[in-house]
């Protein structure tokens, strides 16, 4: 008796920790080989083709395309978001020869998908005709060696945004350099200890590289054959450094950025400003509603005398190399992007600030705003746009090398290392993954 | 319903024909089912899922360990960019890896302070739900095995809510008692806050197993350790214990090869705090590589060294026992 319920309870056990082996195995296995695929032409020379995009509401602007293009049906496939799964999809789709005609891919996430030859160039169905249509810095991101990977959609000017409230009632002014930030930050910080000028992100690299966008860094460029790495170049260390200076001396939050904790920081006063892309405009009035009024937009502070500005977010369109109808794919993307009814859409449904610069013009981008106390905020951010630095350029395998500084940073904000080692180990881990896998590469 | 009428007849059908074969038939037939037909039906499904959902999976992560992706120049455009043979490279590199490594010897340190701890939960639970004196037993019994029941994503998120400073009632009722800020996400605690989740759903679980075996005790045993005087503890240690002894050590190994392959509870925290790297567990490392760093030949060699290990602490597990049995 006693040994045949042993025997079942470890039968039993046993076959629950082989499930997990076989799930984690299945779960590889799918991802390389699921399904998604363009569907060939009608017999009536109707051409149907596949979109996968996980951005709200973006059927409407499809819908829109459907009914005045009879000739070309798009199939909308909703996804997850990208770093949430789609981006695993897409490389296992591109592997087994069945992606879809087109898809949504973030500008960071773009050459790493050249890199793996999922794109299709589109500038030989018409794409540098566009090109004036754009955020000058956008064409710099969609365009590598003359081949034009993508049509851009959106974008993440960044701004800082502010309590004003707050900003009166402590006495401060509302910093237009860096300098100027850091003296709010000490000046508040000693007089009130439970507030602080703004949180720093401990889990989030893509904030960082913003800011390292906005100091003129050039983490990654190309030279002849050969990719040059400068992750911890002067301007990046720049910015590490004076992130660490209010790390080492408690004038920041740690935080983890869009968690619970750090919304109810935003909303109760601990934190008076958040630097950030214009998208974080949504974020506040969701996860901030109680600030409602008490909140406003600058410029980003500058470090010198010269204004730039940093992008943080936005994405694209691309037609994959496995579509069967890249011209018509292609038309879809340009239209979708520059089509201003498409636009309407997008920004409505969709929360997404346009590189398209007639886009950024419509009423529904271009408004006071009730949350932020009538200001209209997007007049901010259209300038900010315009400042953004033209040269920035994303690496081939920018999530390996997100996920290093995200580990550095965990290590930066619990004492064990600094914002610039940080940088130094990220550069030279970047340097070797791509080395490992055969990039030509050196340190810039 | 077509199907439906289409089948009843022959359905029907089929015992009468079997009635009207003559007996030799019969016995002929039963034979054949005996050594041909019946261990299929029954090992059939078993074989089709064990093949689909085990063996072609399994084999195409060994498959894909094998290979990897070589880049030339750029690595932009077309050719340059070439999955080849890659040897044992890839399995070269999980070794020397310590990213690897360090995971590894973190869940290690995790499974020897943490399996311990939750096995003497259980064992103590186990034996107060065995002791006549306790009262709703049903109850304490659904009670303890309660958190098994709630999926280990769920448990974790739940968990984190307790953990996050500026929320949790936890952090809030230490600090107005005079605890100061405690912080369960911190770069040293974090392990630990870990192993009080997986600690709280799996006591349960393995008490219920421990319980199994205590109450296959047969009670005469107790009658005689009665009559000799033994005290309820002087029973537990001297009857109970020993008897059980093989649950234990079940329950025991089981735990080791779960800790190896601890994932959700660590993946889940990762959202809120950066004290818990891309590679804190082999398993999270792996799933790293897989699906944010688009690897997945890498990610396959570190899978299959995974699960390597954990098969020669299965079967190293089976041996002992048996020969405990053996020698019993």
């Amino acid at each position: 008796m006693s040994s045949s319920i042993r025997s079942t309870s470890r039968v039993r056990r046993r076959d629950r920790r082989l499930l997990a082996i076989i799930a984690a195995a299945a779960a590889l296995a799918l991802a390389a080989c699921s399904s998604g695929g363009s569907s060939p032409a009608a017999s009536s020379g109707k051409v149907t083709l596949t979109f996968w995009s996980w951005v709200p509401g973006i059927s409407q602007s499809v819908n829109l395309w459907n009914k005045s293009h009879p000739d070309i049906h798009v199939n909308l496939d909703e996804t997850t978001s990208g770093v949430a799964g789609t981006y695993a999809k897409m490389y296992s789709a591109l592997q087994a020869g069945n992606a879809p005609d087109l898809g949504q891919i973030e500008y960071a996430t773009l050459p790493n998908f050249e890199h793996v030859g999922g794109l299709v160039d589109l500038s030989q169905y018409g794409a540098d005709n566009i090109k004036q249509d754009f955020v000058p810095w956008t064409w710099g991101q969609v365009t590598q060696s003359g081949a034009v990977y993508a049509i851009p959609q959106d974008t993440g000017p960044m701004g800082l945004f502010y309590r004003a409230d707050l900003f009166k009632k402590y006495g401060l002014s509302v910093p237009t350099t860096w300098a100027e930030f850091l003296s709010d930050a000490k000046k508040v910080h000693a007089a009130h200890p439970n507030v602080y000028i703004t949180a720093f992100p401990s889990n989030d690299p893509q904030w960082f590289s913003g800011l390292a966008w906005q100091a003129g860094a050039r983490w990654f460029s190309t030279s002849g054959d050969t990719w040059v790495t400068g992750i911890d170049d002067p301007a990046s260390q720049q910015v590490a450094s004076f992130w660490q200076q209010l790390i080492s001396d408690h004038l920041v939050k740690i935080d983890v950025d869009f968690t619970a904790g750090w919304y109810k920081d935003l909303s109760d006063g601990t934190l008076l400003t958040w630097p950030t892309a214009v998208w974080g405009e949504n974020t506040l009035v969701t996860n901030a509603a109680s600030t409602k009024g008490d909140w406003r937009v600058a410029p980003m502070p500058n470090w010198g005398a010269t204004p730039s500005n940093g992008n943080w977010g936005g994405s694209t369109t691309v037609v994959f190399k496995d579509s069967k109808h890249p011209a018509q794919a292609a038309q879809f993307a340009e239209w979708l992007n520059t089509n201003q009814q498409s636009i309407t859409g997008l920004i409505t449904q969709g929360g997404l600030y346009p590189a398209d610069l007639a886009g950024e013009q419509q009423p529904a981008a271009n408004s006071p705003v009730a949350f932020y106390g009538g200001q209209n905020i997007w007049q901010v951010f259209e300038a900010g746009g315009k400042l953004v630095n033209t040269t920035f350029q994303w690496g081939p395998i920018m999530s390996t090398t997100f996920t290093q500084m995200q580990d550095g940073f965990g290590t930066a904000t619990s004492g064990s290392s600094t914002l610039t080692q940080v940088l130094a180990s990220t550069q030279s881990q970047t340097i070797n993954s791509m080395k490992q896998q055969g990039f030509s590469v050196k340190p810039g | 319903m077509a199907v439906d009428h289409q089948q009843t007849p022959a359905a029907a059908a089929a015992p009468g024909e079997a009635a009207a074969g003559s007996a030799s038939r019969r016995h002929l037939r039963r034979r054949r089912g005996r050594s041909g037909w019946a261990p299929v039906m029954f090992l059939g499904p078993f074989g089709v899922l064990f093949v689909l959902f085990f063996l072609l999976p399994i084999g195409y992560a060994i498959y894909e360990s094998f290979l990897k992706v070589r880049v030339s120049g750029l690595g932009l455009g077309p050719n340059s960019t070439v999955t080849v043979f890659a040897g044992l490279s890839n399995y070269a590199r999980v070794f020397s890896d310590s990213s690897f490594l360090s995971g590894v010897g973190r869940v290690l340190l995790f499974g020897v302070v943490q399996i311990p701890v939750m096995l003497i939960f259980a064992i103590v639970l186990a034996l107060l739900l065995d002791s006549i004196t306790v009262r709703f037993k049903r109850f304490f019994r659904l009670a303890f095995f309660l958190p098994y029941g709630i999926p280990g994503v769920i448990a974790a998120l739940l968990w984190s809510f307790l953990y996050l400073p500026g929320l949790s009632p936890i952090v809030a009722a230490l600090h107005d008692t005079g605890f100061g800020t405690v912080n369960f996400l911190g770069v040293n605690s974090v392990l630990w806050s870990i192993a009080n989740i997986v600690t709280w759903e799996y006591t349960g679980y393995n008490m219920l197993i421990i319980y199994a075996g205590l109450q296959a005790i047969p009670a005469d045993l107790y009658d005689a350790g009665r009559l000799d005087g033994a005290s309820e503890w002087k029973m537990a240690t001297r009857i109970k214990l020993p008897l059980v002894a093989g649950s234990l050590v079940l329950t025991a190994i089981f735990s080791i090869i779960g800790t190896l392959q601890l994932f959700s509870e660590p993946q889940v925290l990762r959202e809120i705090t950066s004290n818990i790297s891309s590679s804190y567990t082999p398993n999270l490392f792996s799933y790293t590589q897989a699906f944010a760093d688009n690897n997945p030949n890498y990610a396959a060699a570190i899978a299959v060294v995974l699960a390597i290990g954990t098969f020669i602490l299965s079967f190293g597990f089976l041996r002992l026992v048996q020969r405990r049995w053996a020698g019993a």
